[in-house]
């Protein structure tokens, strides 16, 4: 046992160690990007959705308002809004909250940009515990989960947007603390705890409030019972429920109050009202509604079915985006889930985790933009690929020992963690092929432009590799040395997990109701 | 730490809860048909009053088409004309003749009304019929009607909610028929194929394709003798349709096949766009299926469409059900077979914005697959029992997303796409002009029966090329017959203008006084209103 946790230990601190040495940064006495805003290509401001945010924390931090000088506001662009010819981030505050202390941490020791970009890192870390945690929920062992953990973090794009400053981290905690709280009988402290866990989710990202109902209405169901007795059928509603409004209210009444501020009303969001201005390079700003559609078009629901079909292509199969081009390992997962749901014990968990994946899938296949405009691999799947990396924790449980699995496992756990260190290390600004073709100088739509700004350009966004390596080590070297660690980590853990002497899966199959 | 925990508790009765479930499954069908009804004709006033009901070109000509039944310059049957299946018309006379009736559309949109409640019945009545629950039942019935595309399609005069209905009643039968062997099963589904055939072409196929699956079905379990005698009592009524279609245009056209290979055939138009270069889809199989696929998926909606599909393979792989119901269930995929057969063979056109150019048209094809994705759905929510719930609850959210952004490729084919034919500047002319003065107005039904419809003027002011004596005197010595002229000015596909553009004293006597996209209009010089014929005085000759 001891042995094990010192195991786990030392593992966790490498785990710490290798996601530090991929943070964004360049060398400068102080740090470039503490004081300068700096948006070129593979920085952690290389696109407004990192420096929209950024721009909220530093303006509340500096400014103690929500509102954009000049300077910010063309920082931020075009990923802001106007209303009253004041100029405002587009993005609901979660994560510019959440950054908040860390912007204040940073200030005192000179790094105010990379304590805040932290406040992600250690998000991820989190995200990591969770899904190890959810694997060994559903059945899977130590260290199969830990490896579960371990490939959603390096083989998958949750590593490159560990490094930004987004929303997509803040929102797979929350959906993953709430799938974890839904688990057993429901009290009124769960029913607080899961209230307040979808309220912030809302703050940090609307569309979590869709990516979380599977989780709400089971959590509402299970207040309900009904019981046999005799000739009568006894209902029973837990009025514990209320629990639920009384967690969600704290975060709510701040949600409203912010747009209150910024939009004028409670419930009007920014991101709703959609971009309607641009920032001129002076920081005034122009109003772009002439060029909007007409406002006597009925309002468009951001999700419309139309999109669906080269939305799931897009996220699905294209090499744009896809899980097939990007992490192929996480389509793993779906047998771990499927071999989960065989035993009753643990089905209608698995079924509210598989109800995530399929609504965030659904969801996102509607939206207008299923590349996430530039962005790297499918980045608005990256919460269901959190879920589906817990089930490979349980595949890899049960055919641990059988070549025919392992062999394609390592092989794509390889060429994920390959492709996803390739964009933790270069850029996240890949644009949709649509774009990416018309562009005055065409550039690739792949992650083939990861490679090209790498091998040709010798980019490279890790700050440890600029501060010591850069003149010692060529950027693919120390790419190639960083994801042959990532991988000899999975080999590690797979052989640690042959000796694990684990039975669960085996010896509670089909027990239970 | 230990919470108390408040509870509220009702009990009720077990035996009540049975009588519940009973009297649910007693009446359920029931009302649907209630529910349904009010749905329809709300539908139908929502797009009565926004203008969209009549939004389709081929929805006008319906209408005139069952109007010139009953009042014309030659009313009659005749009037059925040669191209386009007549049940629909015939199913109009009864109530077409009254003007609100016509122009409103309201005398075709009442039988896809009627069509579209009861194809959600038998969509319904299929399920039952092979054991699925009622949730299952439920959502399949949701499936087809919350579907925006089948809610414009029932508020309009189009004929393919006609056709689900019969096809599926058909269906409906011989499910019946090859479960339970009863022969009155065999020859309502007979008259169900028979009236389908009536209604559009894919009603043909199905009778192939339901008379080949009745011959295997009863040669393999009966034998030779009994498959005689089955499938002539099958077909007698099932191909009496075709048999009278093909007499009528022997009656009155001459020739038995004139509807396919007549000049207003669809062989004749689908020739007119190859020559144009855009019936891409003949002879390419790859390209027929693709487009075909692409018009049911934005039909059907993508995340119904895979599930139907999904549902569909275990449906067909479900061990439990009998050989004759899968057999059977094979006919769902009629539409989809004959559609794209049809485009492969370039008897039909189908455009897909993004695949066929940037234009929608006939799109609408792709929704006479919806039923069939419905009862698939609805078999698989049955069948998956434990994702039951999370199936429900992701149709529920991709349909509130989509009636909430109106999303309807069908609509947006009437209103943009090459379906629809916005004449309303050139029918206001009209009307303005030639309400409140005497006269016949010149006009090839054929290229502008929507002119027609939209002018708002009685069948009776125009001579058309199904009003006899009338067409000819008047092609043949315009200045004696029309005061106005409408037609397409140096285009002789319109027949009008390739008739009086031969006329020589065409041109002194008509001055052209509106020209507008879809045609241009004429007006007889006041020196020659001295010879004009203004009232209709040939009767019933010829």
């Amino acid at each position: 046992m001891i042995k094990k946790i010192l195991f786990v230990t030392l593992y966790a601190l490498i785990c710490i160690s290798l996601v530090a040495l991929a943070v964004k940064g360049q060398k400068e006495n102080p740090l470039h990007f503490q004081t300068v805003k700096d948006t070129s290509v593979g920085g952690p401001f290389e696109s407004s959705n990192n420096t929209s945010r950024y721009a909220l924390t530093e303006a509340i931090a500096e400014d103690k308002t929500f509102f954009f000088n000049n300077p910010r506001a063309r920082f931020a662009t075009p990923d802001v809004e106007e209303y009253n010819g004041k100029i405002f981030s587009i993005f609901t505050p979660g994560v510019s909250f959440l950054g908040l202390p860390f912007y204040f941490l940073g200030k005192t020791v000179g790094l105010p940009q990379l304590l805040t970009y932290s406040s992600t890192v250690l998000l991820a870390l989190i995200n990591v515990l969770l899904i190890i945690i959810l694997a060994r929920k559903f059945g899977g062992g130590t260290y199969t989960s830990i490896l579960a953990g371990f490939l959603f973090l390096f083989g998958t794009n949750a590593l490159t947007y560990a490094l930004t400053f987004t929303q997509h981290h803040a929102s797979i905690s929350l959906i993953l603390l709430a799938l974890l709280n839904v688990m057993g009988e429901r009290t009124l402290i769960k029913n607080i705890y899961l209230g307040v866990l979808y309220s912030a989710a809302l703050l940090v990202d609307l569309p979590n409030g869709i990516l979380m109902l599977p989780i709400i209405i089971y959590a509402l169901h299970k207040h309900l019972k009904t019981k046999s007795h005799y000739e009568n059928i006894k209902f029973t509603l837990k009025l514990n429920i209320i629990g639920l409004l009384i967690g969600a209210a704290p975060f709510l009444t701040l949600f409203g109050w912010y747009n209150y501020q910024t939009t004028g009303s409670y419930i009007k969001v920014a991101q709703m009202l959609g971009r309607r201005v641009d920032v001129l390079p002076s920081g005034e700003f122009v109003s772009r509604r002439q060029l909007t559609i007409n406002e006597d078009e009925p309002v468009r629901l951001p999700f419309n079915p139309r999109n669906q079909l080269s939305g799931l292509y897009i996220l699905l199969l294209s090499d744009e985006r896809s899980w097939i081009w990007y992490s192929p390992v996480v389509l793993l997962g779906i047998v771990g889930l499927i071999l989960t749901s065989k035993r009753s014990i643990k089905r209608s968990f698995v079924i509210i985790a598989s109800s995530v994946v399929l609504t965030t899938t659904i969801a996102y296949s509607m939206f207008g933009d299923p590349w996430g405009g530039w962005a790297f691999g499918p980045r608005y799947l990256i919460p269901a690929a959190a879920v589906l990396c817990s089930g490979i924790g349980i595949a890899l449980e049960r055919y641990k020992r059988k070549v025919w699995f392992i062999i394609p496992f390592m092989m794509l756990a390889m060429y994920s963690i390959g492709v996803n260190v390739l964009g933790a290390m270069t850029t996240t600004q890949i644009p949709p092929k649509v774009e990416a073709v018309n562009l005055p100088s065409p550039i690739p739509y792949t992650y083939e432009y990861n490679w090209e700004l790498m091998t040709e350009k010798n980019l490279n966004s890790s700050l440890f590799y600029n501060l010591y390596l850069s003149d010692k080590l060529s950027s693919r070297d120390f790419a190639l040395l960083y994801a042959s660690a990532a991988f000899g980590l999975v080999m590690i853990l797979y052989l640690a997990s042959i000796f694990e002497n684990h039975a669960s899966l085996k010896n509670t199959e089909g027990k239970g109701k | 730490m230990k919470t108390p925990s408040f509870t509220l508790s009702f009990t009720i009765q077990r035996s009540r809860l049975v009588a519940i479930h009973h009297w649910f499954e007693k009446h359920a069908a029931t009302l649907v048909l209630f529910l349904l009804t009010t749905f329809s004709t709300l539908g139908f006033i929502f797009y009565y009053l926004n203008g969209l009901g009549l939004a389709y070109n081929d929805a006008r000509s319906h209408l005139d088409i069952g109007r010139r039944v009953v009042e014309g310059l030659k009313p009659g049957l005749a009037q059925l004309g040669s191209v386009w299946l007549p049940l629909p018309h015939i199913l109009m006379a009864p109530t077409v003749w009254n003007d609100f009736m016509w122009h409103s559309g309201l005398a075709g949109a009442i039988q896809s009304m009627a069509s579209f409640v009861a194809t959600a019945l038998l969509i319904y009545a299929f399920l039952r019929k092979l054991g699925i629950g009622m949730l299952g039942r439920l959502l399949a019935v949701a499936v087809f009607t919350a579907n925006l595309n089948i809610l414009y399609l029932q508020s309009t005069a189009m004929t393919e909610l006609l056709l689900t209905a019969t096809m599926l009643a058909g269906v409906y039968q011989l499910l019946v028929w090859f479960t339970e062997e009863r022969i009155q099963n065999l020859i309502s589904a007979g008259l169900w194929i028979m009236l389908s055939s009536l209604v559009r072409y894919e009603g043909w196929f199905l009778l192939f394709f339901a008379s080949l699956l009745v011959i295997f079905y009863t040669w393999r379990k009966k034998g030779y003798k009994v498959t005689e005698g089955t499938y002539i009592l099958f077909a007698t009524l099932a191909g009496l349709g075709i048999a009278l279609w093909l007499l009528w245009n022997a009656l009155i056209f001459k020739d038995p096949f004139y509807f396919s290979f007549g000049p207003y055939s669809a062989r004749a138009q689908q020739e007119q766009l190859e020559q144009a270069g855009v019936l891409a889809t003949k002879g390419d199989l790859f390209l027929s299926l693709k487009i075909y696929l692409l018009a049911l998926v934005y039909n059907s909606y993508a995340f119904n469409a895979f599930l139907g599909l999904l549902g569909a393979i275990l449906f067909w792989t479900d061990k439990k059900l009998k050989t004759g119901v899968k057999v059977v269930s094979l006919l769902l995929l009629a539409p989809l077979l004959f559609n794209i057969l049809a485009l492969y063979l370039g008897h039909s056109v189908l455009f897909i914005q993004g695949v066929s150019g940037n234009t929608w048209f006939n799109v609408r094809y792709g929704a006479m697959m919806v039923p069939s994705i419905a009862i698939f759905m609805g078999y698989l929510v049955h069948r998956l029992k434990d994702l039951r719930w999370v199936l429900i609850g992701l149709f529920a959210f991709v349909t509130f997303f989509a009636l909430a952004n109106g999303d309807a490729v069908t609509i947006d084919d009437a209103r943009v796409g090459s379906s629809q034919k916005n004449v309303s500047e050139i029918s206001g002319y009209l009307n303005s002009h030639a309400k409140d003065e005497k006269g016949f107005i010149l006009i090839s039904a054929a290229s502008h029966d929507a002119i027609i419809f939209s002018s708002g003027l009685p069948m009776k002011r125009f001579i058309h090329e199904g009003t006899g004596a009338y067409w000819e005197s008047a092609t043949t010595s315009p200045d004696r017959w029309a005061r106005w002229i409408v037609a397409r000015t140096h285009d002789d596909n319109d027949l009008t203008w390739k008739a009086v553009s031969k006329v020589p004293t065409f041109f002194e006597a008509y001055t052209l006084v509106a020209k507008y996209p879809f045609a241009d209009v004429y007006e007889l010089n006041p020196e020659f209103f001295g010879n004009l014929i203004k009232e209709p005085v040939l009767g019933k000759l010829k």
